[in-house]
């Protein structure tokens, strides 16, 4: 055999077969060859060697390719750890943000170790070496889960959830055969209970189950698949002002030992909630913690009869529904404080004043009373109405699921009306509260709220600017004169009401020692920028209070601390509230007509003192109650005799009674002189020459305003305070900071106010 | 060591086998044999789970088919080149009869009759066919001794197109490609004329232009790759992405995420398995495994003073060279996607022990008829 190649001691290493030297030599060869005669050996040799060459080009390529394939160094980084493997399509959930970006929620990584029991050899040694791994697990429970699980031919069974990377680390180096790790997100909250009302929680598996939770989890469902990063939920909260609210609240609960509190901050014009907080409240994070009584959100699922702080949508309502041209009549009239009864019930004050009191004195005082008696000079359809422009009938618009159905009166008959008329018989959420006040004070505009920033839809126009300018100063006086003098942090000019009210024990009827404690507020109250609302759920009247546990002592005092936090936080600085303060006053010092003995007013009478001659205006068709004529046809004027000492009901209602009968009027014809000497007797003079008091309303206010009475006097001061009320500018907006803007330099604004520009 | 306890001089038949076989690469095949008996735990992990097995059990066969493969290669690796050739003609000609048979009463899967059930086992005749035909084709091609009328040549052009003919009809177009290689191959080095070789070269040109126009799968293929726009490249791209997680050491055997939802994993696409799991230094690795085996062995034929051993050498090595281009080349897009086994490490019994019968007769066509060590 020719050319046999001679062994070598290199084979082993195919040294001698890479010899560059011996195929250059074969190649040489095998041209002379070629040149010679075929040599099939060396032709063959030479065309392995092209086919050589060839493979290794083919080889060539492959490995070019697969590091441009595999790119292992770009970010190489970013690869999974070693050997735990992630959900592919695991749910990213955007982060949840208050208005300034702090987070609330947010997805942590995370890993789940999960076990196939059907592939364990022994899953009780496999229980135990994974408690060793896991800090809280019990071999005992994990040997339990596994025997169940493969005796009920279950797949899957999770070993345990969210644990830390260093026991996922842990338990993979353990080796237990049927055991597999997830990588995927824990949804975390590391701000703990701090709103977490709003926040809401999730369950186990992240998907949101309350509060703005359920809104990320949506929102990620919509982007899920479209290759998008999912905007934050930036809400309109301001955690610095949310953190304030749930620090006051739990420190007025505490003192009073509460069972519960709420409370709202929200911009008056825009909506927007700056802050809500429902104690007591959880930690989203610790489940243990998330029991019914933890997880009622009392700021908005929770409805309440609040009592007294709806009284100031009466008033609105009241003015809103009369004619600016007879405000002053309004403002004028005394109204009867005494005890007054109604099918069921008997009205009384709960400081009663026992004496005729003004518009005014009726909201500063929070008279049950004297509301009731406003309150009818519209008529229940009017106050109903009222109420529900200013929301209080529909389910407030929130982003959150958990909210209240308000409860009104099924039917606004004359007992439901009056009771609506302080707050009584009808149940609404503190959200309702704070958007109904935020009308009556921000020049009379219905927000939307929202717990979105940005997110409010525009308000409604349900209140007039004039009536709402003339609530602000009333409001105003309840904290300088009345009862919510507590709440009067210096300088930011708060105005607010207070509210108390028996709760339905569970036995049924009212409760004395169940009640709400509440105020409700707004700063400042000459160009109102925020309303808060504070309540506290069943005080316990302490030492420090005297024995009391109202609103204006629970409530209100826990407003001005928290006012005096915030305000400074969202750019309302304290000022002089002199001028502003002195208008409101005028509406207490008003020329006094109750020298009149009669005052004309629409459907109600303003002394029931026995044997004074009342002139009732007839605007409603109604019988109504105590001490008035059931025959009331509009347009007319009726003349009632009192014949009782208060408001009581003295006939079977609906049913005329004798004294009240318009036979009466022979009496009035009789009357003797010394009434005639109490004030003008004009109106009465000329009834008198009517035996049928059916005298055109016309007809009737000629003789009001025909001659310069003392009444007359009253109604022109009155008109001047209320023209000085209106003609107030609102604060000029531009000097405060817009809520989301957080002065830079605090100094410069301090100085920008104190130059007064 | 090896001196003393397996003596050179000795006329054992170990001993003479030792000091013959290329033992470099037989160590660098059963590397590969053992860690596709690995892989497949985890290559066909899926597949279990999704049929409810435990994670082993469709790694359990290929482990037997693997070993068995590996015992096969070594026993083959003991003949001399004049059994290797008796041994091929007669299972060249069995092959024939079952690729036949196949036709007849094989079992229809995905629209193919390939498979023959034989004792229980699903075999696949086709596979046994590539290497016999190799050894069969290249004694046809070295008794013609370069001569293109030579009856022997003209037997071989016969036996190819024999084979080809049977194979397009189960069909199997990718075997059909191995086997016109492995031809080529094997008529190249066999010392026809150069003007043969290229008129050789145009024919295979025109049977492939011929398979695109005749079979629309193929064209399908071909228009997919040329344009992955017109078509469903959901698996490649799987395959590249597959690439793309895996990273310098990969994510851990056992721990691939997208090879879950990579068809044929552990067959057609196993090297993206490995891209994902192993990571690019060890798919490196496993590429230079096949290229140090074809370098070497390339590198030995050429030296190779017996024309048979040389062309049969040659064209067993095509095969064994050409699947892998074939199955690399597919997971990477490099070319048309092909289902293709990839030597040693595809799951599949009958190309397991088809391929140590290859590998182990191309072993012993390396091994000089002296000891050359």
């Amino acid at each position: 055999m020719p050319n046999t190649p001679s062994p070598s001691p290199d084979f082993l290493l195919g040294r001698d077969l890479l010899s560059h030297t011996g195929a250059m030599r074969r190649l040489h060869r095998h041209r002379s060859c070629q040149n010679s005669g075929a040599d099939p050996m060396e032709r063959r040799n030479l065309r392995i060697l092209v086919c050589l060459v060839l493979v290794c080009c083919g080889f060539a390529t492959i490995i070019f390719r697969l590091g441009a394939v595999m790119a292992p160094w770009d970010n190489d980084s970013a690869k999974l750890p070693h050997p735990i493997r992630a959900i592919a399509d695991a749910a990213e959930k955007p982060v949840i943000t208050d208005r300034h970006g702090e987070i609330l929620a947010m997805d942590l990584p995370a890993y789940s170790p999960y076990a196939r029991p059907k592939e364990m050899r022994n899953p009780r040694r496999a229980a135990r070496l994974l408690a060793s791994a896991i800090e809280d697990a019990s071999p005992v429970e994990l040997a339990a889960a596994f025997q169940n699980a493969a005796d009920n031919d279950e797949p899957f069974v999770w070993v345990a959830r969210y644990i830390s990377p260093r026991e996922a680390r842990a338990v993979m180096k353990r080796g237990v055969v049927g055991v597999e790790m997830m990588a995927t997100k824990r949804r975390s909250h590391p701000l703990g209970s701090l709103a977490s009302h709003v926040t809401g929680f999730t369950d186990i598996d992240g998907r949101g189950l309350a509060g703005m939770e359920r809104l990320a989890s949506a929102r990620a469902e919509e982007g899920r698949g479209s290759g998008e990063e999912i905007a934050p939920v930036a809400l309109s909260l301001d955690l610095r002002v949310q953190h304030a609210l749930e620090e006051e609240l739990h420190a007025t609960m505490t003192k009073f030992q509460g069972k519960g509190a709420a409370g709202v901050v929200m911009d008056a014009n825009s909506g927007e909630i700056l802050a809500i907080a429902s104690l007591p409240n959880f930690h989203p994070d610790r489940r243990e913690m998330l029991n019914e009584e933890n997880r009622f959100n009392r700021a908005t699922l929770g409805v309440y009869e609040f009592g007294s702080v709806l009284k100031p949508l009466t008033y609105a309502t009241v003015m809103e529904a009369t004619p600016r041209g007879e405000w002053s009549a309004l403002f004028a009239s005394r109204y009867s404080t005494s005890p007054m009864r109604i099918p069921g019930y008997t009205i009384t004050d709960y400081r009663p004043k026992h004496a005729n009191v003004k518009f005014a004195e009726g909201m500063i005082h929070s008279s049950n009373v004297t509301t009731a008696k406003v309150m009818r000079r519209i008529g229940a359809p009017s106050l109903r109405d009222g109420f529900h422009r200013l929301g209080m009938a529909e389910i407030a618009p929130l982003e959150l699921g958990e909210r209240g159905l308000p409860q009104m009166p099924a039917k606004w008959g004359p007992t439901e009306s009056v009771t609506a008329s302080y707050g009584h018989g009808i149940a609404v959420s503190p959200v309702h509260i704070v958007r109904a006040f935020a009308a009556v004070v921000n020049g009379g505009v219905l927000p939307s709220p929202t717990l979105l920033k940005g997110g409010a839809a525009p308000g409604a126009r349900v209140l007039s600017a004039e009536t709402s300018a003339v609530m602000r100063r009333l409001l105003r006086l309840v904290v300088l004169e009345g009862t919510g003098r507590k709440a009067d942090a210096d300088g930011y000019l708060v105005g607010g009401k207070t509210g108390t009210a028996n709760q339905v024990s569970p036995s049924g009827g009212y409760d004395d020692n169940l009640r709400i404690a509440s105020f409700v507020a707004a700063f400042p109250m000459d160009a109102p920028r925020y309303v808060t609302f504070m309540m506290v759920e069943n005080p316990v009247p302490s030492e420090d209070s005297f024995g009391f546990a109202t609103g204006g002592w629970v409530a209100a005092s826990a407003t001005r601390l928290l006012v005096a936090r915030i305000a400074p936080l969202l750019g309302v600085l304290p000022r002089d509230s002199e001028e502003f303060d002195t208008g409101a006053l005028n509406f207490l010092n008003t020329p006094d007509v109750n020298a009149a003995p009669f005052v004309v007013v629409n459907n109600e009478t303003t002394d029931y003192s026995p044997g004074i001659l009342s002139v009732v205006h007839n605007t409603i068709d109604s019988n109504d109650i105590d001490n008035e004529a059931t025959d009331y046809k509009p347009g007319a004027l009726s003349v009632v005799h009192n014949k009782t000492t208060d408001n009581e009901t003295d006939t079977l209602h609906g049913r005329p009674s004798p004294s009240l009968s318009l036979n009466n009027f022979n009496f009035l014809r009789a009357a003797p002189a010394g009434i005639s000497g109490r004030g003008s007797l004009e109106p009465t003079a000329r009834q008198s020459e009517n035996p049928l008091p059916l005298m055109p309303k016309a007809v009737q206010e000629d003789a009001i305003t025909a001659d310069a009475s003392p009444v007359n006097e009253s109604i022109d001061a009155i008109d001047a305070i209320i023209a000085d009320t209106l003609s107030v500018q609102p604060v000029d907006e531009t000097v405060i900071p817009a809520a989301d803007e957080t002065p830079a330099d605090i100094t410069s604004l301090i100085q920008l106010v104190l130059s007064g520009t | 060591m090896p001196h003393r306890l397996i003596p050179k001089r000795d006329n054992s038949v170990f001993s003479q086998w030792w000091w013959s076989a290329d033992l470099p690469v037989l160590a660098a095949l059963a590397a590969l044999i053992f860690f596709g008996m690995l892989l497949s735990f985890s290559a066909t992990q899926p597949l279990a789970a999704s049929l409810g097995q435990q994670h082993y059990a469709r790694a359990m066969p290929h482990m037997a088919y693997a070993l068995v493969a590996l015992a096969l290669l070594v026993a083959v690796s003991f003949l001399n080149a004049d059994a290797v050739r008796r041994a091929a003609i007669i299972a060249c000609a069995a092959c024939v009869v079952l690729l036949v048979a196949t036709l007849v009463i094989g079992t229809e899967i995905k629209g193919a009759r390939r498979w023959l059930n034989v004792f229980g086992f699903s075999v696949q005749p086709s596979e046994f066919a590539k290497p016999a035909f190799a050894v069969a084709a290249a004694w046809l091609l070295t008794a013609a001794g370069g001569r293109f009328r030579h009856p022997a040549s003209l037997a071989a052009f016969g036996l190819c197109a024999l084979l080809c003919g049977l194979l397009l009809l189960q069909p199997d177009i990718g075997q059909t490609v191995i086997v016109i290689f492995i031809f080529g191959a094997e008529f190249f080095v066999a010392g026809f004329s150069p003007f043969l070789v290229a008129a050789l070269a145009l024919l295979g040109a025109l049977i492939l232009l011929g398979a695109y126009h005749l079979f629309p799968h193929v064209a399908e293929r071909i228009n997919i790759f040329l344009d992955p726009a017109s078509g469903d490249t959901y698996q490649v791209e799987r395959s590249l992405e597959a690439f793309g997680a895996g990273g310098w050491r990969g994510v851990g055997l056992l721990d691939g995420q997208i090879k879950q939802k990579l068809p044929d994993r552990q067959s057609d696409f196993i090297f993206a398995v490995i891209g994902e799991e192993m990571g690019f230094v060890f798919a490196l690795l496993v590429v230079l495994t096949f290229m140090f085996i074809a370098v070497r062995v390339l590198l030995k034929l050429s030296r190779e003073p017996r024309a048979f051993a040389a062309v049969a050498g040659v064209g067993l090595l095509t095969q064994f060279i050409a699947q892998t281009f074939v199955n690399v080349g597919s997971s990477l897009q490099m070319i048309p996607t092909k289902g293709m086994t990839l030597p040693f490490l595809s799951h599949g019994g009958s190309s397991l022990l088809a391929m140590g019968l290859g590998m182990g007769a191309l072993l012993a066509l390396l091994r000089s008829p002296h000891i050359t060590r």
